[in-house]
């Protein structure tokens, strides 16, 4: 008798069927998902496709309009104070107080947060140690750089411990060094456990960051899947990079006389070839076939498919 | 223990999160520290003067007008003013969206921000205390009367600052001026009618037994302390996430004050005004309930479904949409005509007065009823609808008023009366007393137009209010219920 697979867990973040209308706009058209524990997942889209929206209603901070969305199995709606308790909610914009230090700014949060005392001092010290935030303890929260307070704004998420991350275009606006500094904290929070779900128009930044992608557009899902899943078949033609020993024109002569490649572009060495069909077996015999014709191959290697170019195919498709 | 212990186990954990946050931005804060220098530099320099005058009255008269104008304008003028964006300068920053997701509920967030202001201003008070005795040495000073005065300033001041902080959360400054002429127009038609009776029934003689002016600082002092609530919870309602129910703590508050106003009114004749201050609080938030829409949200209903019927005849007025609203307005009307009537005002006689108390009584009830039974159920902004009313009845008003001044003739008033607020004032022309049945039999047509129409719009909607309290809803409206599959279901819930 064959064993029963072991049950799913609990979606840490489950989706069905949501949609919410602002007056005559649709902002998001029926979408339903499920982002299981550990998960770090990337949410994609163009402005306006309903990325924000989706994800304010994921915080409670916004109603959908009909269809529901659980934290941990608590419904938005219904039991809005139970999954404020799971969600870290770091929003693309936010404005720090005036009048108050990093420090303060950590400290009235950790109390509304509910922590006391000790507790609460030891938590804000983590965190700060964290966030790379010790340093710019006394300094003005609202005098802070750009990714300063982004690490700020993280900092404060992460105060109650919460299971969920929800974040919205967090790396927006940074310099490339601040870019990489939050990109090692998300590393690190999906290390620890953390169910992350992150929003940005930077794909291949999602890309080295997360398991999953989600892509949406004009309020519906039109990609669900692996970075790695989406690169490799979701696609109808595959790009191979070829370098020669000799002159570059064989390369063209010898694409014109095979059907099915197509040369997509010449470099001094050689050039690009696009194929018609993505089968691994097929890039292996167009490789057999250019040694039996005696080209002189130096190198031929399949171009690994960029996901901005992965997400426009999809919308190409749709 | 340690230092780090010490330093943590500080004051400040017993106290709001919220309280700490305000006071340490507001005790860091410009308006704070301008006031307190301001009004310690303007002091001294008024008690300088006061003893250079030499002891002469006119002098001592204009110093003692000077110091309370000093200390009028921070407590009563400039803090209550800088809560005006304590509210909305939090909405615009988007921090507020950030507090709500720990563990400060709307009402926390409001109160604190209101005694934080609170507790500057009676740092302000405290710093005015010195020049209080100083001034007893100048002479022609009563020091208890001056401490009452602060005392009654500082109470003068958390009221405005609750009002302040409730506008606050209003971010359409349109909307917050529509608020404060509405509400200055119900007081004085509720005057305007007060005025009336008092003229014929003494209503509002100086006067009374030590008694009844025992029972009109305690009714007054109850009615300031309700004030400053409802005002919070208004500020806290327009906040809150839509789960969150705060019609049924404002509507309650509110018929709290009615029967504070209305048993005051009763008792001690002097404190009528009571009433008739009860009576355009009452009036406003009544429009307010009137223009709800209805929530779509289960989890408002399950502390009415736990208290079986007791609980579900509460839901009928104490749950938020526009249906509730209606039996609040009942409800509302129903006290004020019991309290009326208690007060001697209105009694059901063929005499003159009578009528003419009766008149403005319907054209109080019409005004809230018929706008409600006119509007569509379809129309979504049920606000503008009334507004829109209003608008209509101020633009027929100003223009009879116009063309009444110009042709002298006050029986212009009586194209007027077909809208009950304009009815109400058409009422109190000795011209048009022989009008009078006329328009008491019209406002009272209207009124039970206003009823039928309601009970009729009424009918679809209570359905849909008993299956939220039976936990019974329709298949195509899942919004209201998470999926039984799921964690939890409607038996639990």
């Amino acid at each position: 008798m064959s064993a029963l697979p072991p049950p799913l867990p609990t979606p840490a973040i489950s989706v069905r069927d949501l949609h919410r209308t602002f007056g005559n706009v649709q902002a998001v058209r029926g979408i339903s998902f499920d982002v299981f524990p550990g998960q770090v997942v990337g949410f994609i889209g163009a402005n306006g496709a309903g990325k924000t929206t989706t994800m304010r209603i994921l915080t409670t901070l916004d109603s959908p309009t009909s269809g529901t969305a659980e934290i941990c199995g608590c419904d938005v709606l219904n039991y809005p104070t139970e999954v404020r308790q799971r969600i870290g909610w770091m929003p693309d914009t936010y404005g720090a107080y005036e009048y108050m230090t990093v420090a303060e700014y950590l400290d009235f949060y950790g109390r509304a947060f509910g922590l006391k005392g000790t507790a609460r001092w030891h938590r804000v010290r983590e965190v700060m140690d964290f966030a790379d935030l010790t340093p710019l303890a006394q300094r003005p929260a609202n005098k802070l750089s750009k990714g300063q307070s982004q690490r700020l704004c993280l900092g404060r998420t992460l105060l109650h411990d919460p299971e969920v991350l929800i974040l919205d275009e967090p790396a927006a606006g940074l310099d490339p060094k601040a870019r990489i500094e939050f990109k090692n904290l998300i590393r690190l929070l999906a290390v620890q456990g953390k169910t992350i779900f992150i929003s940005s128009h930077i794909l291949s930044e999602l890309a080295e960051m997360c398991d999953t992608m989600l892509f949406i557009d004009q309020g519906q899902v039109v990609h669900f899947g692996s970075a790695e899943n989406l690169r490799q078949h979701d696609s109808e033609e595959v790009f191979i990079d070829v370098r020669l020993a000799g002159d570059s024109a064989a390369l063209a002569q010898w694409a014109e006389t095979h059907p099915g490649v197509q040369l997509a572009g010449t470099h001094r060495q050689g050039g690009r070839l696009r194929m018609a069909s993505t089968e691994p077996e097929a890039v292996a015999a167009c490789l057999r076939q250019m040694v039996a014709d005696g080209l002189p191959v130096l190198d031929f290697h399949r171009e690994e498919r960029r996901l901005e170019d992965a997400f426009v195919d999809i919308l190409k498709r749709k | 223990m340690n230092k780090s212990a010490s330093v943590t186990q500080d004051f400040a954990d017993w106290l709001s999160p919220m309280l700490v946050k305000e006071l340490r931005q507001g005790m860091r804060s410009k308006v704070l520290t301008t006031s307190l220098f301001l009004l310690q530099g303007l002091l001294i320099c008024n008690v300088i003067a006061g003893f250079g005058s030499g002891g002469s009255e006119v002098n001592l008269r204009v110093t003692n007008g000077f110091f309370w104008s000093i200390l009028a304008l921070p407590l009563l003028l400039i803090l209550p003013g800088s809560a005006l964006g304590s509210l909305g300068n939090e909405i615009k920053a988007n921090t507020l969206e950030l507090i709500f997701l720990t563990r400060l509920t709307s009402r926390r967030i409001v109160l604190g921000k209101w005694i934080a202001v609170m507790a500057q201003a009676a740092l302000l008070a405290v710093t005015v205390l010195p020049y209080v005795a100083l001034r007893y040495y100048m002479g022609g000073v009563n020091v208890t009367r001056d401490l009452l005065t602060v005392g009654l300033m500082l109470g003068l001041s958390a009221m405005l600052t609750a009002i302040t902080v409730a506008l606050s959360a209003f971010q359409s400054k349109l909307l917050r001026v529509f608020i404060i002429i509405g509400f200055i127009l119900l007081l004085q038609s509720g005057f305007y009618i007060a005025a009336l009776l008092a003229f014929d029934s003494g209503g509002f003689a100086v006067g009374g037994t030590g008694r009844a002016d025992g029972l009109l600082f305690l009714g007054q002092f109850a009615m300031a302390l309700l004030l400053i609530g409802l005002m919070l919870e208004v500020g806290a309602a327009r906040i809150a996430p839509e789960a969150e129910n705060h019609a049924g703590p404002l509507r309650l508050l509110v018929l709290l004050l009615v029967l504070v106003g209305g048993f005051t009114a009763m008792r001690a004749p002097d404190a009528r005004w009571l009433l008739i201050l009860a009576e355009a609080v009452a009036g406003l938030f009544c429009l307010g309930a009137l223009s709800e829409n209805i929530p779509g949200v289960k989890s408002l209903y399950g502390p009415f479904t736990r208290r079986g019927v007791p609980g579900k005849a509460a839901a009928l007025v104490f749950t938020p949409g526009w249906v509730p609203g209606v039996f609040f307005t009942l409800l509302v009307i129903g006290l004020l005509g019991l309290f009326w009537q208690g007060a001697g005002w209105l009694r059901f006689g063929a005499n003159e007065q009578d009528q003419l108390r009766l008149a403005s009584f319907l054209g109080f009830s019409a005004t809230l009823l018929l706008p409600a039974a006119l509007i569509s159920v379809r129309f979504r902004k049920r606000g503008f609808f009334y507004i829109g009313f209003t608008a209509i009845c101020a633009g027929v008003f100003f223009f009879l008023t116009m063309l009444t001044n110009t042709q002298g003739n006050s029986h212009l008033y009586q194209f007027g009366a077909f809208l009950p607020p304009i009815a109400i004032f058409s009422i109190g022309f000795e011209e048009l007393d022989e009008m009078l049945p006329v328009v008491l039999l019209w406002l009272f047509a209207l009124n039970v137009l206003a009823l039928v129409l309601l009970a009729w719009k009424c009918r679809a909607p209570l359905r849909d209010l008993r299956a939220r309290l039976e936990n019974r809803m329709k298949k195509d409206q899942p919004q209201i219920f998470a999926d039984e599959n799921r964690g939890y279901s409607n038996k639990s819930a």
